[in-house]
C-alpha cells in the first residue's frame, strides 16, 4: 500500500461497526471520491468502532486536538456544547432526513457559526424521524402509551414521552436489545434505519409511524467534521477538492443517504411481516401541544447561552415547513 | 491475596509504609463503597421498576461514573501491595538481588508513567471543567470524576517512586523493615 | 519505517519487555506510547491521555468487572463459594484428580451467573486453590484447572465478549447466548477429560481425596441453597424479563450480601475486607486494560491487523483454509492481546470475509458458527502464555506458585481446547442446532 504513498493521509474516526451501511455506502464511497478527485494525493484511512480509542462523546475533541483528522459525531453526546446543532434533535423537529438536513445546515450557517471553533465542519445532517417499535400492541394514540415501558433515545424525547404518559427508561443499546427480547421493556423509539443493526424487526411486532404530512417524533443530529489546522495545512488544490466534497451539497447528500437507509430498514420490518400502523395527523398535533414545554425550555436554554432562542426555533420551523 | 491485604501491614514495617498503607487502604475502601453504592442503586431501580414505580432515571450513568471513580481510587493500593503482575518465567533463575534491582527500576518507570498521566488528567480536568461537560441524562458535571483520577494516579506515582527509590536508598526512604 | 514493519517491531518489543520482568500493564503502555508517537504524534498522545483514563473506565460494560469481582469476594468471605466447591467435591472429589474436576464444575456453576472470566477465576481460586494444595495437588494442575475453569465465565452465557460480537456483526444477542450453551458444556467435559488423562500420566500431581457418603453428599448439596437462590433470581430475572444481564451483576452483589449475612459469614469487617480485596484485583485488571488500550490503538494506527485480515479476505484460497488461517492468527495474537480488543480490531474484517465463503449453511447459522469459533479461540488467549489474564489473576493470588508452573499447568487444557475447536469447526451444527430448535 505504500507504493504510491499519498501526499496527505486523513484518519477518519467513527463509532459505528464496520458492517454498518454507513461505512460501506458513505464513508468508503466518499473517501474513494476524495482520493480520486485529488489523483491519489489524499488517502482517507477509516477507523470504525472507535478503534483509535476514546468514546463517542470525545470525537469532536479528538478532531479539534488532532487525535484524528475527520470524525462523524452527534452533538447531543456533549449536551450544551453545540446548542444550535442540537436544536433539531428536539421532539417534532424533523420531516424527512434530506429536507431536515438542509434545514439544519442553513440553521448552522445563520446561527451556529461560533459553535465549532478550531474545527472545520464538512456537513451537518439528521436521520429520519423516530418510530415507535413495540412488542405487544401498536401505538395509535396517547391512550396506548399509558404505562408503556419505552426506551427513549435521548433526554428531550424522554421528557416528551413521559409527558404523554409512557414509562421511560434510558437503556444503552446493548441492554435495549436484551430488554426487548426478554420483555424488560415494551418498546423503543428509533428510526427504521437502525432496525437491521439491532434486529429490532425480530424483537418487536408493531411499528407506529406518524402520518406522512406530520413532523417526526424526534431525530438525532450529526456533524461530519475535520481538524482545522490539518485543513489549512493542505495545498490549495487539495483544499479545493475537500471544499467541493463538503458543504451544503454534502449535508443534503447525507440526508438523502439516510432516507435510503430508512427505506431499507422499513423493508426489513415489512419482510418480517410486522404490523405497521399510522398515527393520525390530529393525534400527532395533540402530542405536539403536550411537548410544547420541552420546546419552551429549549428556547430558554438558548437564551441563556446568548442566542435569540425564539428566533432560532422560529427559523428552524420555517425551514422545515417550507417547500 | 490468599491472605487478605488488610493484614499484610505488620509491626515490622516502617512508619512511612504504614502511613502510605493507611491512605491507600482508605482510598480503596472508598472506591469499594462507591461500587457498592452503584450496586444498590441498580437493585433499587430494578425493584422499583418491577413493582411499577418506575426505574431510577440515569442509573446507567451513575454506574459509569462510579466505575471511573473506583478505578482511580483502587490504583494506589495495587501499587503499594505490588499487585501489578509480571512474568518471571525467564528470570526466575537469576539471583534475587538482580531481580529486586530490576523490579525497582520498572517501579520507577511506573512512577514516571503515573505522574505523567496525573499531569495529563489534571489538564483534562481543567478542559472538561471549562467546557462544563455534563452526562446526557443526569446532567451530572463530568469534571468531578477527574478529581479521583488525578488523586489516584498522583498517589500511585508517589507510592511507586518511594517504593522504587527505597531499594536504592533504604536508609533514607525506609519502606519495609524486614 | 513503514507502519507494518513498525507494528511488527511493537509486537517484538512487547515480548522483550515482558521477558525483562516489566509488569504487563506497564509493558503494554510503554510499547503503545512509543508506537502512538511514531504513528501519530506526541501532541496527539498528550491530548489523548488527558481524557483516555476517565473515558475508558466511565463505561457500563467495564463496570461489570468490579461488580462481578465484588460478588465473588462476598461469596467467598461468606462461605458461599466454599459451599459450591464442597458440593462438587462431595460428589466427584474421590475420583483421581477429583478436586481439580470439582474446581472446574464450581467454575461452570459460578460462570452461569457471572459474565466475567476473571471474576470466575479469582473467586474459585480463593476457595479451591487452598483445598487442592492441602490435598497435595501440584501447583501446575491446581492453577491450570482454575485458569481453564475461569474461561467458563465467558464461554457459558451470560458473556460480555458475545455481546460485543453481536453488536459488531448485527446478530441477535439472545440467540448467540443460546448458541454458546452446547459449546460451553463441551468445554466443561473437555476440561474434566483433560484432568483425568493428566492425573493418569502424573498420578503424584493429583491425588485422590476421601470419598463422601450419601448423607454427606446430600448435606453438601443442601448447603448450596444460597447459590440456587442467586442462580434462580439472577437467571430467572434475566430470562423472565425483570432485568438485563448487566443489571443482573448489581442484583447479584446485593443478593450475595443479603444471603451471605444470613449464612453468617459476613460481618462489617469481612464486608470491608471484600471491598478492599475487590480494589486489589480490579486495579490490576484495569491497569492492564488501560495498557492494552494504548497498545491496541497503536496497532490500529499501523493498520497491521486490518491488513492481515484484508490479505485473507482477498486471497483466492479454499474456504476452510481461510478459516483455519484466521483461527491460527487468533491463536498467535491471543498470546499477546486481550480478548475484547482482538474482537474489536479483527471481527470487522474477518466477519465479512468468512460470511462471503460458502460453507453450505444459512447466513445466520454461519454467523453464529463463526461467532462461537471466534469466542473460543479468543478466550483461549486468557490461558495462553505469556499474556494470559486468567494466569495473572491466579499468579497474583497464589504467590507461592512460580509462573513457570502456572504456564506448564495450562498445557493439558490448551490441548483440550484445540480438540474442542476442531470439533466445533468440523461439526458446525453443534453451534446452531439449539437455536434452530428453540428460537426458530
Ligand atoms: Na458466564
Ligand atoms: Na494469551
Amino acid at each position: 500500500s505504500n507504493l504510491n504513498a499519498a501526499e496527505v493521509t486523513l484518519r477518519l474516526h467513527h463509532f459505528l461497526p464496520p458492517v454498518a451501511p454507513m461505512q460501506k455506502q458513505f464513508f468508503e464511497v466518499w473517501s474513494a471520491e476524495l482520493s480520486e478527485a485529488t489523483n491519489g494525493a489524499v488517502e482517507v484511512q477509516i477507523f470504525p468502532a472507535m478503534q483509535l480509542g476514546g468514546k463517542p462523546p470525545q470525537l469532536a475533541d479528538q478532531v479539534r486536538q488532532g487525535i484524528c483528522d475527520i470524525a462523524w459525531t452527534l452533538p447531543v453526546y456533549t449536551p450544551d456544547r453545540f446548542p444550535i446543532a442540537e436544536t433539531m434533535s428536539n421532539p417534532f423537529m424533523v420531516t424527512n432526513a434530506e429536507k431536515s438536513s438542509v434545514a439544519m445546515h442553513t440553521l448552522m450557517d445563520e446561527f451556529g457559526q461560533g459553535e465549532y471553533r478550531g474545527i472545520k465542519p464538512l456537513a451537518f445532517h439528521t436521520h429520519d424521524g423516530g418510530k415507535l417499535h413495540t412488542r405487544n400492541a401498536p401505538v395509535l394514540s396517547k391512550a396506548d402509551l399509558q404505562g408503556l415501558k419505552l426506551r427513549a433515545p435521548n433526554q428531550s424525547t424522554g421528557d416528551m414521552l413521559t409527558a404523554l404518559g409512557a414509562e421511560v427508561v434510558f437503556f444503552p443499546v446493548t441492554d435495549m436489545v436484551v430488554g426487548l427480547s426478554n420483555g424488560v421493556i415494551d418498546g423503543c423509539c428509533l428510526p427504521y434505519e437502525v432496525v437491521p443493526a439491532f434486529k429490532l424487526q425480530e424483537l418487536t411486532s408493531y411499528t407506529a409511524a406518524p402520518a406522512p404530512a406530520s413532523r417526526g417524533l424526534y431525530s438525532n443530529t450529526f456533524a461530519f467534521i475535520m481538524n482545522e489546522a490539518k485543513y489549512e495545512g493542505m495545498s490549495d488544490d487539495i483544499r479545493a477538492a475537500v471544499d467541493a466534497a463538503s458543504g451544503m451539497q454534502l449535508s443534503q447528500r447525507l440526508g438523502a443517504q439516510f432516507d435510503v437507509f430508512e427505506a431499507g430498514g422499513k423493508a426489513a420490518v415489512e419482510a418480517q411481516g410486522n404490523t405497521i400502523v399510522e398515527i393520525p395527523a390530529e393525534e400527532i398535533a395533540s402530542w405536539q401541544e403536550e411537548a410544547a414545554p420541552v420546546h419552551e425550555a429549549w428556547i430558554e436554554k438558548l437564551n441563556g447561552m446568548g442566542h435569540d432562542g425564539a428566533a432560532v426555533m422560529a427559523r428552524a420551523n420555517e425551514l422545515l415547513d417550507a417547500g | 491475596m490468599s491472605e487478605p491485604i488488610v493484614h499484610q501491614t505488620g509491626e515490622s514495617n516502617s512508619l512511612l509504609y504504614r502511613l502510605l498503607h493507611a491512605v491507600c487502604i482508605s482510598s480503596a475502601a472508598i472506591g469499594g463503597l462507591v461500587i457498592f453504592g452503584a450496586a444498590f442503586v441498580v437493585t433499587y431501580s430494578v425493584l422499583s421498576s418491577t413493582l411499577g414505580f418506575g426505574a431510577v432515571r440515569g442509573e446507567f450513568e451513575l454506574v459509569e461514573l462510579a466505575c471511573a471513580a473506583s478505578a482511580s481510587l483502587f490504583l494506589p493500593l495495587c501499587q503499594l501491595t505490588k499487585g501489578h503482575v509480571m512474568v518471571d518465567v525467564f528470570t526466575s533463575k537469576l539471583p534475587g538481588a538482580i531481580n529486586t534491582t530490576v523490579d525497582a527500576v520498572w517501579t520507577l518507570f511506573f512512577a514516571l508513567g503515573w505522574a505523567y498521566l496525573a499531569w495529563r488528567l489534571s489538564v483534562g480536568l481543567e478542559e472538561i471543567h471549562g467546557y462544563g461537560d455534563k452526562t446526557m441524562l443526569l446532567r451530572a458535571p463530568v469534571w468531578w470524576v477527574y478529581v479521583p483520577a488525578v488523586f489516584g494516579t498522583g498517589l500511585s506515582a508517589i507510592v511507586a517512586a518511594l517504593m522504587g527509590l527505597s531499594v536504592f536508598m533504604p536508609r533514607l526512604i525506609p519502606m519495609e523493615a524486614k | 519505517m513503514d507502519p507494518f514493519t513498525l507494528a511488527l517491531l511493537l509486537v517484538v518489543g512487547l515480548f522483550i519487555l515482558i521477558f525483562l520482568r516489566v509488569p504487563i500493564a506497564l509493558a503494554m503502555a510503554l510499547v503503545g506510547v512509543f508506537g502512538y508517537i511514531q504513528l501519530s504524534s506526541l501532541a496527539g498522545l498528550k491530548a489523548y491521555l488527558s481524557t483516555a483514563w476517565v473515558d475508558k473506565f466511565m463505561s457500563y460494560d467495564l463496570s461489570v468487572v468490579p461488580l462481578f469481582i465484588l460478588m465473588g469476594h462476598l461469596a467467598t468471605n461468606s462461605g458461599i463459594s466454599a459451599s459450591i466447591f464442597n458440593a462438587a467435591r462431595a460428589w466427584i472429589g474421590h475420583l483421581r484428580g477429583g478436586l481439580a474436576m470439582a474446581a472446574v464444575a464450581g467454575c461452570a456453576l459460578f460462570g452461569s451467573i457471572s459474565g466475567s472470566s476473571l471474576a470466575t477465576a479469582s473467586t474459585m481460586t480463593r476457595v479451591a486453590m487452598p483445598e487442592m494444595r492441602k490435598h497435595g495437588f501440584s501447583g501446575a494442575l491446581s492453577s491450570g484447572s482454575l485458569a481453564a475453569g475461569g474461561t467458563l465465565g465467558i464461554l457459558i452465557p451470560p458473556s460480555v465478549v458475545l455481546i460485543i460480537y453481536a453488536l459488531l456483526t448485527e446478530q441477535n444477542i439472545v440467540k448467540l447466548f443460546l448458541a454458546a450453551t452446547v459449546p460451553g458444556i463441551l468445554a466443561v467435559v473437555g476440561f474434566i477429560i483433560a484432568i483425568s488423562i493428566y492425573v493418569r500420566l502424573f498420578p503424584e500431581e493429583g491425588p485422590t481425596s476421601e470419598r463422601s457418603n450419601m448423607k454427606e453428599r446430600l448435606l453438601a448439596l443442601a448447603d448450596i441453597w444460597h447459590v440456587m437462590v442467586i442462580f434462580v433470581v439472577v437467571l430467572g430475572g434475566i430470562y423472565g424479563g425483570f432485568f438485563t444481564p448487566a443489571q443482573g451483576a448489581a442484583v447479584g452483589v446485593v443478593l450475595t450480601l443479603v444471603l451471605g449475612t444470613i449464612k453468617g459469614g459476613l460481618t462489617p469487617k469481612t464486608i470491608l475486607n471484600s471491598l478492599i480485596d475487590t480494589a486489589g484485583s480490579t486495579a490490576m485488571i484495569f491497569a492492564i486494560v488501560f495498557g492494552a488500550d494504548l497498545f491496541n490503538v497503536a496497532l490500529a494506527l499501523s493498520r497491521m491487523p486490518m491488513e492481515v485480515a484484508q490479505y485473507f479476505a482477498t486471497s483466492d484460497i479454499a474456504p476452510m483454509v481461510v478459516l483455519l488461517g484466521i483461527v491460527a492468527f487468533y491463536l498467535v495474537m491471543g498470546c499477546l492481546m486481550d480478548s475484547l480488543s482482538m474482537i474489536l480490531l479483527t471481527v470487522p474484517v474477518f466477519f465479512p470475509t468468512v460470511m462471503a465463503l460458502d460453507f453450505g449453511m444459512t447466513f445466520e447459522q454461519q454467523a453464529m458458527w463463526f461467532g462461537i469459533i471466534s469466542l473460543v479461540v479468543v478466550e483461549m488467549g486468557l490461558i495462553t502464555p505469556p499474556v494470559g489474564m486468567n494466569l495473572f489473576v491466579i499468579s497474583a493470588m497464589a504467590k507461592d506458585i512460580p509462573m513457570t508452573q502456572i504456564f506448564r499447568g495450562t498445557i493439558p487444557f490448551i490441548m483440550a481446547e484445540f480438540i474442542r475447536i476442531a470439533i466445533l469447526i468440523a461439526f458446525p451444527v453443534l453451534s446452531y442446532w439449539l437455536v434452530d430448535l428453540v428460537a426458530n
